[in-house]
C-alpha cells in the first residue's frame, strides 16, 4: 500500500470540502474494498477522507411509509433490524447472503453497492486492462468464467454486490451530497452505468459527491425472494443472484414484480421485460418459464461462462417458484 | 546395536531397498491385549495452552534484535531472460539495508539446472530480487522502485500443449519434442493382450484433476541469525534435517555450524520438506549486512511459488468378466513438475495396487511447464490417481450392472502384487463392511432417487446419491530415526527426538508413548522437538511417517531408560531386574508386590548421575509388506436446478493400525477429508491462457472450503494393531484420509444425477452440463 | 481539542500518534495512516497472537474485537481505531504468568481438540467470543452461520464447532 493522508472530518460537507480540494482524494466508510484496492496498488490516493466521524450518516428510520438508510449502516444491521425485516425482507435476505459476519460488521451499505469490480484482471496489480484505463479487455482472450453474460463490452465485469440488485428491485434512491453542497437524489436505476457509456466508472457519481443515505419504498407484504449461486456456499461473489418482488392480487393474477440479476451483467440488471411478463397472470409453471426465458435475453455469453445463461435461468424459476410459495 | 541391513525403504509410494545402517529393535510390539494406559486414549493436547493464547511462537512470530525484513521481487512473466535490473533507486530509499539480484548473489545452483537468483525466469512468481529493510513496509515499498527490464519468452503452461513437439522450449537441451521431465516411468505385469482378449466388459475414460494448493495457513519463510560463522535458522518446515542439509551444501557450511529450529508450524501438507530459496536469500543478506534476517512470503507468494499438487491427466482402461474379475488394468498419466525439478509422484500407484489383477501396464509421463514448482502435497499422485481409478471402477460397475461395492469385494487383493509379497495385515474387507453399514449402502437406490422436490416445474428439485471409493497407501514408516530419554534428578523426564508437530499432534502421542512404556504419568514428561541441535535425527514428518517411525524409536528410548532404571532399582531392592516392572511411578516386584521403590526415589538416588536412554527405530519387516487401507463412502445432494452440489456426509473407515489417540486420529482424518472435499468441489489454480500468468492467487478466488462446505463425517478405526509394521503396531495416518474422498463424493454425485463426471473440481458449470446430458 | 485532533486535520502520511485502547490498556501507537491495526499489534506492539495469513479479508485469522465486535484487523486501518477499544487474543488469559487461566472459549477449544496447527485458533476463538456474546445458546446452524468467517485449511472444523457448543454451555453456568 502506498503512503497517503488521512482525515477524518465531522461532517458531509467538510467531507465534500476536502474531496472537492484533492483531486485524487478518496472517500473511505468500511474500507474492505478500498483498502482492498490499495493493498493491491490499483488505487493509491493521496488522501483518504474516512467517513467515521460523520454524525447522523448511520441508522435505519421509516417515514412515511419509505425507509430511510443511513450510507454508513453496516450491513450487519440490515439482517436483523425490525424495519427492515418489516418494510423490505428482500433487503435483510440478500444482505444475510453477504460475505461473512465479519464483512458484515465492516462494511457499509453505501460501500457495498459502490464497491469496484472483482474481475481478477482488475484486482491484478500488473493488468492495466481497459477500466483501468488501458486498451483492452484482458477478459476477452483470457479466462472469462466469472464474467458478464449480458450488457457486457466493451468491458465484460459483473456487479459484485449483493446489495445493489436487492435496493434496486426496491425501488431505492441514494440522496448524494455534491460539492456545491447541493443535495440530489439518484435512483439507483440511474446511479450505475455500463461499460458502454462509460467502461471506466460503474456509476455516475462524479468526484467529491457523497452518498448520505438510501431511500426506499416500503415493500411490506409482497412476496419476494433472493437467491444466490456461487461455488461455494459462504464467503463467495454471486455467480448470478436473483432479487425477485412480487405484489399478486386476490384473484391469483400479478399485479407487479420485479426481477434483478446481480453477477452476470456489469451492473444490477433490470430483468424488466421478464418481470413484465408476469403482470396480469398467475404465477403458473408457463409463466416462470417464460419470465425465466425472457430474463436471459439477449445474453451474449463470453467462450467461459455460457453456464451462467443456464444458471441464471434456474435460480429465476427457483426465485419465482419461491414467491409462489413452493 | 548397530548393524548393516537391508531394509526397504518407502516414501509416498516410492520403495527404495536400501543397505544402511539400522540398529535392531528387539522390544516385541504392543499387542492388542496389551493393557494400557495412555496410548489408545483421547488425551487432548499437551501444547494445547500455548495454541489457544496465542502464545506459541512460530517462526513468523520470531523477532530478533535488529532484525532486518527481506521481500522478494518476482517475475510477473511466465518466461522471461532478463536484460537488465536497476536496484539504484531502491537502494536510495531510507532504511534500505540491502538488496540481492543474480549479480551479486553468489553462484548457487537450484533444481540442477537454474540458479538461487537466475536471469532467466521460468514461472509467473520465479525470484528476481531480495531486497532488505529496517521494517516491513519500507522493503514492500522498494519492491516497486527496483526495475527490471525483461525480455519475455514464449511460454506454455498447460499439460497437453507443454508434450506437443511444437511447444515453446522451457530448459535448454531437454530432449526435443515436449518437454519431456525423463521417459516416461512404466510398469508391466502379465500379459496386456490376453488380458484385453479375456475381458467380456470394458471401459476407457479419461479423468482430470486440477491444481491444487496447499494454502497452509502459516506460509513458508525463515528467521536467520548469524553468530560469528553458526547460523541459526527459524524455518516453518516439516524436515529440519533436510533443510539443516540443503542451506550446508548451499552454503558451503559444516553441518555442525548449522542450526534449524522449527518449534510451531502452522500447516505444511507436504509443501514445506525442503530448503527453500528463502532461507539462502536470508542467510546471505544476513551474512552481508550483519543483522538477522526474517522473509516470511506474503499469502500471494505462497501461491505463485511455494509448490501445489500438480494437475494431471490419466487415461485408463479396464477389463473384466461378466464377473466382475478385471482381466486387464491400463492407465496412463500425464503430469508436470512445473518448471522445475523431476516430478515423479506416482500417479499410478493405485493401479497397480489396490485390485487383485494379472495384466497392468501403466505409463507416468511428465512434461515441464511454465509455472510454479509442484512438490508434494498430501499424497501426491494417490489423490489424482485413486480419483480416475475409483471414478472408472464404478463406471465399470455401472457397465457391469454390479453393486460398485461388490466389484471391489470380488477384486480385493490378498497380496502387494508390485512387491510381489503378503501384507502385514489387511482389513480392508471389513473397512467396506463398516462403511457401508455406517451410511446406509443398502438402502441407497432408495436415496438416490429425487427427494423434495422444489416445486411443479421439472427443473427443480434436489437428489441424494451415495458413492464410495478404496484407499491404499503406504504408511509404514522406516528407519532412520532416534530419540534420547533423559531421568532428571526430580524425577521427570526429557524426550528428545528431531521431528515436527504440523498440527498433527505429534509431540502429544509421543508423550504418549513414552509415558506409556517409561510407566509414569504424561505430566512428568516434557518433550522436544524441531531442532537440530537439541534433538538426535529424526526423518521429514511427510508421506505419514512420524507416528510409524518416530513413535517406535521413542518407545526405545524410553525401553532403554527404564531398563536402566530398573537394573538400579534392581540393585537397590537386591532382587533380578526381570522381576521387575513400573506403573504409576511406582517400580514393584512381581514375585512380591510389597518391595517397591518409586522412580522419583530412584532419581533422586542417582542425582546428576544421569540415566540416558537412546532408541532407534529398527528396520522394516523384509518378507511382508506394511500398508493402510481404507473405504470413504459419502452422501451428496444436488441441486438439479442450480447444479450445487453439498456434500451431506463422509464416513471414513481406515485401517491403520494401532490408533495412539482417537482424539487427534479422528482430526487427521476429518482434516483429509475435508482438504479432499474442497478439491472435489472447489479448488483450482486458474492460469490465465493469453499471458500464462496465475490469476487467482489468493483466498478469495482460489475458495477453500468454509464452515458451510464440510460434511459431518464418521471416522471408523478399523482393524488390530498391525504387530509387524513396529513396536508400536501403529501405521501413518497423515495421507490415508485425503486419498479417497473426492472420488467418493464424485461417484455419489455421479450416482445422484446419472451422469459421469469426469474433471474435478465439481463445479456448477460442470455439473450443470452433466444435467444438461441426462435430460 | 488540540489541532492534530481536530476533525478535518489531514494527517500523514508520516507517522502519527493514534491512541486506542487495546486489552484494556491505553496505548499510543505511532503509525502511517496506511498501518493496518493487524501490522500494528503484531509489529508494533509484539501481540502476535494474532496471525496474518490472507491478508485480505479472506480467511479470519486476524479476527480482533474492536467495540465487541469481530472484525478483520487486516482490514481495518490503526488510524481508524483512534479512540476505540481493541481485544486480541492475548485479552483472554488471566495475567498471572505462570498459571494462565484459561478462558472457558479456550479450554473447550483444548478439550474438543478445536485446531490441528492452531494457526487459524486465535481467530477461531476471537470470533466464537464475538458469538456467544451475541448468541448464548447458538444451535448447530447458528454455529456454522457465526462461525463462517473464520477457514481452517486444517480442517478442524468439525471439532470447532463441538468446541463452540461446549463454550457456550460451560459459560451458561450449566457446565
Ligand atoms: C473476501 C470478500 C468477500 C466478499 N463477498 C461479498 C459478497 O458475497 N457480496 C457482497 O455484496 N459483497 C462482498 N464483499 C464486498 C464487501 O461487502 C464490500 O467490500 C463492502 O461492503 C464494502 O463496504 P465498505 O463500507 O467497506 O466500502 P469502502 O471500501 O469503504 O468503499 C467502497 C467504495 O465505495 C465508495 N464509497 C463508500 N461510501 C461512500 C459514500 N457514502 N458515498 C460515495 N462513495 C462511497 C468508496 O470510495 C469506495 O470506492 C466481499 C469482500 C471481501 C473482501
Ligand atoms: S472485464 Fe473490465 S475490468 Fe476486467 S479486464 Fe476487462 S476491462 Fe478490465
Ligand atoms: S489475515 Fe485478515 S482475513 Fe485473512
Ligand atoms: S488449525 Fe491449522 S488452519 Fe486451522
Amino acid at each position: 500500500m502506498k503512503r497517503f493522508s488521512f482525515a477524518a472530518p465531522g461532517s458531509a460537507r467538510e467531507a465534500v470540502r476536502l474531496l472537492a480540494e484533492n483531486e485524487d482524494a478518496r472517500l473511505m466508510a468500511g474500507g474492505v474494498d478500498l483498502g482492498h484496492e490499495m493493498k493491491r496498488g490499483i488505487r493509491s490516493p493521496s488522501l483518504v477522507v474516512h467517513l467515521s466521524r460523520v454524525a447522523r450518516l448511520d441508522g435505519i428510520t421509516l417515514n412515511d411509509g419509505r425507509l430511510e438508510i443511513g450510507a454508513l449502516t453496516k450491513i450487519q444491521a440490515l439482517e436483523s433490524n425490525e424495519v427492515v425485516l418489516e418494510h423490505a425482507p428482500l433487503l435483510a435476505a440478500a444482505a444475510r447472503e453477504v460475505a461473512t459476519p465479519q464483512l458484515r460488521a465492516m462494511g457499509t451499505v453505501a460501500g457495498n453497492i459502490l464497491q469496484r469490480p472483482q474481475c481478477w484482471y482488475y484486482r491484478d496489480p500488473d493488468s492495466f486492462c481497459l477500466r483501468k484505463g488501458g486498451k483492452h479487455c484482458h477478459a476477452v482472450a483470457g479466462d472469462n468464467r466469472y464474467h458478464a453474460i449480458l450488457g457486457g463490452g466493451p468491458c465484460h465485469i459483473v456487479c459484485p454486490s449483493d446489495l445493489a440488485p436487492a435496493l434496486l428491485a426496491l425501488g431505492a434512491s441514494a440522496v448524494v451530497t455534491a460539492p456545491d453542497e447541493t443535495e440530489r437524489t439518484v435512483p439507483l436505476s440511474e446511479l450505475f452505468v455500463g461499460p458502454g457509456v462509460d467502461p471506466h466508472n460503474e456509476h455516475v457519481l462524479a468526484h467529491g459527491e457523497v452518498v448520505t443515505r438510501l431511500v426506499l419504498p416500503s415493500s411490506a407484504g409482497l412476496a419476494n425472494a433472493f437467491l444466490k449461486a456461487r461455488e461455494r456456499t459462504a464467503w463467495d461473489f454471486a455467480l448470478s443472484s436473483v432479487s425477485a418482488l412480487c405484489d399478486t392480487g386476490p384473484d391469483g393474477a400479478v399485479r407487479s414484480a420485479r426481477l434483478v440479476l446481480g453477477g452476470v451483467a456489469p451492473n444490477p440488471w433490470d430483468a424488466a421485460e421478464a418481470a413484465e411478463s408476469l403482470v396480469g397472470r398467475p404465477l403458473d409453471d408457463d409463466a416462470i418459464g417464460a419470465a425465466a426465458a425472457a430474463s436471459v435475453r439477449g445474453a451474449r455469453p463470453l467462450r467461459d461462462n455460457a453456464y451462467k445463461v443456464e444458471l441464471t435461468q434456474r435460480l429465476v424459476t427457483k426465485a419465482l417458484e419461491r414467491l409462489r410459495g413452493d | 546395536m548397530a548393524k548393516l541391513v537391508k531394509t526397504k525403504v518407502e516414501f509416498e509410494g516410492h520403495i527404495r531397498e536400501e543397505e544402511v545402517v539400522v540398529e535392531r529393535d528387539d522390544l516385541t510390539a504392543w499387542s492388542a491385549a496389551s493393557p494400557m494406559t495412555h496410548v489408545g486414549e483421547p488425551r487432548p493436547r499437551i501444547d494445547g495452552p500455548a495454541r489457544v493464547t496465542g502464545a506459541a511462537e512460530y517462526t513468523s512470530d520470531v523477532r530478533l534484535p535488529r532484525m532486518l525484513w527481506g521481500v522478494v521481487k518476482r517475475s510477473p512473466h511466465p518466461h522471461a531472460r532478463i536484460r537488465a535490473i536497476d536496484t539504484s533507486p531502491a537502494r536510495a530509499l531510507p532504511g534500505v539495508v540491502d538488496i540481492l539480484t543474480h549479480e551479486n548473489c553468489g553462484d548457487i545452483s537450484w533444481y540442477d539446472e537454474s540458479r538461487l537468483l537466475d536471469s532467466t525466469v521460468r514461472y509467473h512468481g520465479e525470484e528476481v530480487a531480495c531486497i532488505v529493510a529496517e521494517d516491513e513496509q519500507t522493503a514492500l515499498d522498494a519492491l516497486d522502485l527496483i526495475a527490471v527490464e525483461y525480455e519475455v519468452l514464449h511460454h506454455v503452461v498447460d499439460i497437453e500443449a507443454a508434450a506437443e513437439p511444437t511447444a515453446p522450449q522451457i530448459h535448454p537441451g531437454l530432449k526435443p519434442g515436449g518437454n519431456r521431465t525423463a521417459e516416461p516411468s512404466t510398469y508391466l505385469r502379465g500379459n496386456m493382450e490376453q488380458g484385453i482378449s479375456e475381458a467380456d466388459v470394458t471401459v476407457a475414460a479419461s479423468y482430470r484433476t486440477p491444481c491444487a494448493l496447499h494454502s497452509s495457513f502459516e506460509t513458508h519463510g525463515s528467521v536467520v541469525s548469524w553468530e560469528a560463522d553458526e547460523l541459526t535458522v527459524w524455518d516453518s518446515t516439516q524436515n529440519i534435517f533436510g533443510v539443516r542439509s540443503g542451506v550446508a551444501s548451499k552454503l558451503g557450511l559444516p553441518l555442525a555450524k548449522v542450526r534449524v529450529i522449527s518449534r510451531y508450524m502452522g500447516g505444511g501438507f507436504g509443501s514445506k520438506n525442503d530448503v527453500g530459496k528463502y532461507t539462502i536469500l536470508a542467510a546471505i543478506a544476513s551474512r552481508r549486512t550483519g543483522r538477522p534476517v526474517r522473509i516470511m512470503l506474503s499469502r500471494e507468494e505462497e501461491f505463485l511459488s511455494a509448490g501445489h499438487r500438480p494437475p494431471a491427466i490419466v487415461n485408463v482402461e479396464l477389463g473384466a468378466k461378466r464377473d466382475g474379475r478385471l482381466t486387464f488394468i491400463r492407465a496412463r498419466s500425464l503430469s508436470t513438475p512445473g518448471a522445475h525439478g523431476r516430478g515423479g509422484f506416482q500417479v499410478c500407484g493405485p493401479f497397480r495396487e489396490y485390485y487383485q489383477c494379472d495384466n497392468v501396464e501403466t505409463v507416468q509421463d511428465a512434461v515441464y511447464t511454465n509455472t510454479g514448482p509442484a512438490c508434494a502435497f498430501r499424497a501426491p499422485g494417490y489423490v489424482e490417481g485413486t480419483f480416475a481409478l475409483e471414478s472408472a471402477m464404478d463406471e465399470l460397475a455401472g457397465k457391469l450392472g454390479m453393486d460398485p461395492l461388490e466389484l471391489r469385494i470380488r477384486n480385493h487383493a490378498e497380496r502387494n502384487q508390485p512387491r510381489d509379497m503378503p501384507y502385514s495385515q489387511k482389513h480392508l474387507l471389513e473397512a467396506y463392511e463398516q462403511g457401508a453399514t455406517a451410511i446406509g449402502w443398502k438402502g441407497r437406490r432408495d436415496t438416490a432417487s429425487p427427494t423434495a422436490t422444489g416445486g411443479r416445474h421439472a427443473a427443480s428439485g434436489t437428489v441424494r446419491g451415495i458413492g464410495m471409493a478404496s484407499q491404499g497407501w503406504g504408511g509404514g514408516g522406516s528407519p532412520p530415526s532416534y530419540a534420547l530419554v533423559r531421568l532428571n534428578p526430580d524425577g521427570t523426564f526429557d524426550v528428545m527426538t528431531g521431528t515436527h508437530d504440523l498440527g498433527t499432534g505429534t509431540k502429544t502421542v509421543m508423550t504418549q508413548v513414552a509415558a506409556e512404556e517409561l510407566g509414569v504419568g504424561m505430566d512428568r514428561i516434557r518433550i522436544t522437538i524441531g531442532d537440530t541441535l537439541t534433538c538426535p535425527y529424526s526423518l521429514l514428518s511427510a508421506g505419514s511417517l512420524t507416528v510409524p517411525s518416530v513413535g517406535p524409536t521413542v518407545r526405545a528410548a524410553a525401553h532403554d531408560a527404564k531398563r536402566q532404571i530398573l537394573d538400579i532399582a534392581g540393585s537397590l531392592l537386591d532382587v533380578d531386574p526381570g522381576r521387575l516392572s513400573v506403573a504409576d511411578g511406582v517400580i514393584s516386584d512381581s514375585g512380591d508386590s510389597s518391595r517397591t521403590v518409586s522412580v522419583d526415589e530412584i532419581a533422586a538416588k542417582i542425582g546428576n548421575y544421569m540415566v540416558i536412554g537412546k532408541g532407534a527405530r529398527g528396520p522394516n519387516p523384509s518378507d511382508v509388506s506394511v500398508n493402510t487401507f481404507g473405504a470413504q463412502f459419502a452422501e451428496v445432494e444436488v441441486d438439479t436446478s442450480t447444479g450445487e452440489v453439498r456434500v451431506l456426509r463422509v464416513v471414513a473407515a481406515h485401517e491403520l493400525g494401532r490408533v495412539l489417540n482417537p482424539l487427534t486420529l479422528s482430526s487427521q482424518i476429518e482434516g483429509g477429508v475435508f482438504q479432499a472435499a474442497g478439491l472435489a468441489l472447489m479448488e483450482e489454480r486458474v492460469l490465465d491462457p493469453a499471458t500464462g500468468r496465475f490469476v487467482n492467487p489468493n483466498f478469495s478466488e482460489y475458495r477453500l472450503p468454509t464452515t458451510f462446505d464440510v460434511p459431518k463425517v464418521e471416522s471408523l478405526f478399523v482393524g488390530p494393531p498391525d504387530e509387524q509394521s513396529n513396536n508400536t503396531g501403529a501405521k501413518g495416518a497423515g495421507e490415508p484420509p485425503i486419498i479417497p474422498t473426492a472420488a467418493a463424493i464424485a461417484n455419489a454425485v455421479s450416482s445422484a444425477i446419472g451422469v459421469r463426471i469426469r474433471e474435478l473440481p465439481l463445479t456448477r458449470e460442470r455439473v450443470l452440463a452433466a444435467l444438461k446430458e441426462r435430460r | 481539542m488540540i489541532e492534530s485532533m481536530k476533525s478535518d486535520a489531514i494527517r500523514g502520511p508520516g507517522r502519527v500518534p493514534v491512541r486506542l485502547k487495546v486489552n484494556d490498556r491505553e496505548v499510543e501507537l505511532s503509525v502511517e495512516p496506511r498501518t493496518t491495526l493487524l501490522d500494528a499489534l503484531r509489529q508494533e506492539l509484539n501481540l502476535t497472537g494474532t496471525k496474518r495469513v490472507c491478508d485480505s479479508g479472506a480467511c479470519g485469522a486476524c479476527t480482533v474485537l474492536l467495540d465487541g465486535e469481530a472484525v478483520y484487523s487486516c482490514m481495518t486501518l490503526a488510524i481508524t481505531c483512534e479512540g476505540r477499544s481493541v481485544e486480541t487474543i492475548e485479552s483472554l488469559t488471566g495475567s498471572s504468568a505462570d498459571a494462565p487461566a484459561l478462558h472457558p472459549i479456550q479450554e473447550a477449544f483444548i478439550a474438543e481438540d478445536g485446531y490441528q496447527c492452531g494457526f487459524c485458533t486465535p481467530g477461531q476463538i476471537m470470533a466464537a467470543k464475538s458469538l456467544l456474546a451475541r448468541n448464548a445458546a447458538p444451535s448447530h446452524e447458528e454455529i456454522r452461520r457465526g462461525m463462517s468467517g473464520n477457514l481452517c485449511r486444517c480442517g478442524a472444523y468439525q471439532k470447532i464447532f463441538a468446541a463452540v457448543g461446549r463454550a457456550a454451555h460451560e459459560m451458561s453456568g450449566e457446565g
